[in-house]
């Protein structure tokens, strides 16, 4: 009996999956969540990166406040990236539908093209949203520890720094293997850019300051 | 009406515009599934730089015109009906 539920669940979310490919294949939306995700995540990691560094260099040594500051920041862009995702993307697909109505001189109410770019406009605003959320919220996961008392506050610095330079050179990767070029090359010049932020930070902010 | 009175449709050939994005397998699988189709054959007639012009042929036993008249509205937009044929039942 539970058995039956579980394939029958299984045969269901996989026909609600291939349908959700279908859409995404029809409204060429593959390409822009791949790009919204590169770009939010590294734009997560960094801004984080560059508070953590900040922070450090200001001599702060307390991880409520890189907790607290970097779950608002976080928030605070998922929210602004959801709504001006929603936003513009809605306003470029609505763009596209009506240019094809006019091709076509129909209406597409209701039509797959339709459906498949209200699916485009939700999946881009979640993307937008989720993105540098999690990359800011994993690279402030040390502290987390930090204030349990598990590693010093150095120690949550140094891993936080660590794995933000990992996250931004795996983005890196990514981009690397969609280009089809050199996945090791790409994942350089996105370390690049983080160690850059890392630079900026020492010689703008600091203790003189 | 048309069971009771054994006639049905049984082919029809459609003239319909699709936007490119759509492709015409998934429109051919889809209206292959509907009840009473049998066969469907689908040429692309003519391409333009946004829509492809299609003929459609659907032959099969006491097809539902209306509900395969919503399919191709969902995929594209129906131009006209060129061509129906009704049979008896055999």
């Amino acid at each position: 009996m539970s058995n039956r539920l579980i394939s029958s669940l299984k045969s269901y979310l996989l026909e609600k999956f291939e349908n959700l490919q279908d859409l995404l294949e029809i409204s060429s939306a593959g390409e822009i969540l791949r790009r919204y995700f590169v770009m939010n995540a590294f734009d997560g990691a960094l801004t984080m990166l560059g508070f953590v560094v900040g922070a450090y260099i200001s001599g702060s040594k307390n991880p409520n406040l890189i907790l607290s500051a970097g779950l608002s920041a976080s928030y605070a862009m998922a929210i602004s990236g959801f709504v001006g995702a929603l936003i513009t993307e809605k306003a470029e697909r609505e763009r596209k539908v009506k240019e094809l109505e006019r091709a076509m001189f129909t209406k597409l109410d209701n039509s797959l093209i339709d459906k498949a770019s209200d699916t485009a406009v939700v999946l881009a605003a979640l993307t937008d949203a989720l993105a540098p959320m999690l990359a800011a919220l994993t690279s402030a996961s040390p502290y987390i520890f930090s204030r349990m008392g598990l590693i010093s506050f150095d120690v949550a610095t140094f891993i936080s720094v660590s794995i933000t330079l990992a996250l931004v050179f795996c983005l890196g990767l990514f981009l690397g293997r969609v280009s089809k070029g050199n996945m090791i090359l790409y994942g350089f010049y996105m370390l690049l850019a983080g160690l850059a932020v890392s630079l900026l930070m020492f010689l703008s902010t600091g203790p003189d300051i | 009406m048309s069971s009771n009175s054994k006639i049905g449709v049984t082919k029809l050939t459609l003239d319909v515009l699709k936007p490119r994005e759509v492709k015409i397998t998934d429109l051919a699988l889809a209206l292959g599934e509907i009840k009473g189709i049998e066969n469907v054959e689908i040429y692309v007639t003519e391409v333009d730089a946004k829509t492809e012009t299609l003929k459609i042929t659907i032959s099969g036993w006491d097809m539902p015109p209306d509900e395969i008249e919503e399919l191709v509205n969902k995929y594209g937009s129906i131009r006209s009906i060129d061509a129906v044929v009704v049979s008896k039942k055999r």
